[in-house]
């Protein structure tokens, strides 16, 4: 039962939120946004950046935010399951017997960053997709349910392809999110400097811990969608399909295969958090729209023609965004919402 | 839902929106009809205005009321998501969904949708018309008006109706002309126009075909054995070529045995004694007409030369009585015909 002390402390928290990650992050609020968004909404996140732009102190800032238990894995080619999941160990009582012991990985955690995940094999990056969708881990038959809160954030570089293994679909489609963590501004960048002259070390305090985390997840999911604005969401997961009944042009030319009904689940949860950080208790087109691009992104899978004519997957995403809300007849200022999201950064909680 | 209910302030003004919307929606297929209609009653000559304007004016109520009640008529859902457009980010189409919902989050919506709601000044909501009814509607528009205007011209006498344009056109396309062409060979010419245009069905002026000194005319290629001709009912592009050829001593000779016409002269003991007039060669005579027996006897009993000598005295009495009255064939004949001689 969602009261309204439920609310005031959602909005109380979120402003926390932001405020303690700020002090570690400079800039990036596109990235720390949908970062909180996907927490709060239960998702787990993909950040692609070149190195050095503040992945992972993002992830251990959020770790630190959350008051939350944090296990980083290094992943490496020779990086086994095993050393994700734990494994059965023999171990002898004291009357000198031997039994299994299952000794957990650093799986067992609530908050995972897996840095540089596509430098695993895909045996090893598979060993992730039990925990990342059911929360659990089988090992040698016996199934182990995660703590709760449970988040992977992963990061990947996209410039040093040798030696990588591409992550599939499957394991894609497991990320909430793909956020694009780009080059800092000069006057960020400046900033960024002088902080870190004085102490490299995140000095963020705890915001909120998991149980609240959890109270803040079923806050959101209390939002109201209206039924054009849900149509509208699943429409625009739909139209990512080359051969479905209301395809895009974009699609039809650019997209072999397109998003998963995941992307649609992930859309609504993640539009209905959003809604409520910038103080509305409804869902509106503007949300749907404006986390299209880091929903649909990495689950798009291109043509070669979209490779052939340097068509990104947020080029296609945002034709697609613009095709559906002419063709929903969403008003012309929601849709310039939606061509530059990035600059709509008000909201209840003041971020500039 | 009643739109009412949740849009009191703005009710009037959707609802004014939505008459215009349906009017102007309306008006499409009103304005089709009296194009339609001005245009074929133009075409078939019936003065159709007055019809033509009935007919706009009630295809157009009947279309506005069947929109206005189909698909304009203000709903709460319609209307909120009217308002919503204005920047109320969907607040009026979740509030009306859920209106009935009874839980804390519902209930602050509903308080937000409505404290945003007050802020929409009711003079924002516009009439939105599509594009491609305002296109149809300026399409049709155009048409309607400039067909009418021509019915009306038409009705005032100013225009001529569709189906007497249509008629002149057709009437100009059916004269159709041909070229009728008279040509003479060696030793001879052609008296009259030899080159003629002649409406299609009609006929020509005559000719002559004449011989030159020691030429005779044999006969037109298509077989007439007259030099002069009228060719009637004329409907294709047509040549004839008038045939002549030297007259040798034999001949000659021939010709004077021939009275004053070209023709033989005849056995004067032929009719008295019962014998038949005398047979002549096969060359032909002078004069004209390649000589045969039918052409000596008329009808069994009247010599054809008792004819011809009073034919030529008639003309002759003509002549010197009237001969600047003679028409151009009459001349073209006497001419020709003096010539052979």
């Amino acid at each position: 039962m969602i009261t309204e002390q439920n609310i005031t402390s959602f909005s109380e928290q979120c402003k926390n939120i932001f405020t303690q990650i700020k002090r570690d992050v400079i800039g990036q609020e596109e990235v720390i946004e949908g970062a909180v968004i996907a927490m709060i909404a239960g998702g787990n996140v993909l950040l692609e950046g070149v190195p050095g732009v503040g992945k992972t102190r993002l992830v251990r800032s959020l770790g630190k935010v959350f008051n939350l238990p944090f296990s980083r894995i290094q992943f490496t080619p020779d990086l086994m399951p095993a050393d994700v999941t734990g494994t059965n160990i023999i171990v002898k009582d004291e009357k000198g017997n031997s039994s299994f012991e299952f000794q957990e990985g650093p799986i067992f955690s609530n908050i995972i960053l897996a840095d540089e995940i596509n430098r695993a094999t895909p045996k090893t990056q598979s060993a992730l997709l039990e925990a990342m969708q059911e929360h659990t881990v089988t090992v040698m038959g016996v199934s182990r349910r995660l703590a709760e809160p449970f988040f992977v954030l992963a990061t990947q570089n996209p410039i040093e392809q040798d030696g990588t293994y591409p992550l599939p679909e499957a394991q894609m489609d497991r990320f909430m999110f793909k956020i694009i963590v780009k080059n800092p501004s000069l006057d960020e960048l400046m900033d960024i400097v002088s902080m870190t002259q004085k102490t490299m070390a995140e000095v963020a305090d705890a915001a909120c811990d998991g149980e609240q985390l959890l109270e803040m997840r079923r806050t959101a999911n209390a939002i109201e969608v209206a039924s054009d604005v849900m149509r509208y969401a699943m429409m625009l997961c739909s139209s990512t399909h080359p051969d479905s009944e209301c395809a895009s042009e974009a699609a039809k030319k650019y997209v072999r295969l397109g998003a998963s009904p995941r992307a649609g689940q992930a859309l609504i949860s993640a539009a209905k958090v959003r809604a409520l950080m910038h103080g509305r208790f409804n869902v509106s087109y503007s949300d749907v729209n404006a986390l299209a691009l880091p929903v649909l992104r990495h689950r798009l899978k291109l043509t070669f023609e979209a490779v052939a004519e340097r068509v990104s997957a947020d080029d296609i995403v945002n034709m697609i965004v613009e095709e559906m809300s002419q063709r929903a007849g969403i008003a012309p200022e929601k849709k310039a919402e939606a061509e530059k999201p990035e600059t709509k950064k008000s909201g209840i909680f003041g971020r500039k | 839902m009643s739109a009412k209910k949740h849009f009191e302030k703005h009710y009037s003004r959707l609802w004014r929106n939505a008459v215009i919307l349906s009017a102007l929606c309306g008006a499409v297929p009103g304005l089709a009809c009296a194009f339609i209609c001005a245009l074929v009653t133009w075409l078939i000559g019936f003065d159709g205005f007055w019809l033509s304007v009935a007919l706009l004016a009630a295809v157009t109520v009947v279309s506005a009321v069947y929109l206005y009640f189909r698909k304009f008529r203000p709903t709460a859902l319609s209307g909120a998501r009217s308002v919503d457009r204005l920047g109320l980010e969907e607040r009026l189409v979740t509030m009306v969904e859920y209106e009935n919902e009874d839980t804390v989050i519902a209930r602050l919506q509903r308080e937000d949708a409505r404290r945003e709601l007050e802020r929409v000044n009711a003079k924002s909501l516009k009439v939105r018309l599509s594009r491609t009814v305002t296109v149809l509607l300026a399409v049709f528009g155009v048409l309607a008006v400039a067909m009418l205007t021509v019915s009306l011209l038409s009705l005032l006498g100013i225009l001529p109706s569709g189906r007497d344009l249509i008629t002149d056109a057709a009437g100009k396309e059916d004269e159709i002309r041909y070229i009728v062409t008279y040509d003479a060979e060696e030793g001879g010419y052609i008296e009259g126009v030899s080159e003629q245009l002649v409406l299609s069905g009609q006929s020509t002026s005559s000719v002559v075909a004449v011989a030159e000194d020691g030429y005779i005319f044999v006969e037109w290629d298509d077989g007439l054995t007259e030099p002069g001709r009228l060719d009637k009912n004329i409907t294709a592009d047509v040549v004839y070529i008038a045939i002549f050829e030297p007259i040798d001593e034999e001949d000659e000779d021939e010709i004077e045995n021939e009275d004053d016409e070209g023709q033989p002269k005849p056995d004067p003991d032929a009719d008295k004694e019962g014998k038949e007039p005398s047979q002549p060669s096969d060359k032909p005579a002078a004069g004209g007409g390649k000589y045969e027996e039918a052409n000596q006897i008329i009808d069994g009993a009247t010599y054809y030369r008792e004819v011809l000598e009073a034919y030529q005295k008639m003309l002759l009495e003509r002549l010197e009585q009237d001969a600047d009255n003679l028409t151009e064939e009459e001349r073209a004949i006497i001419e020709a015909y003096l010539g052979i001689v």
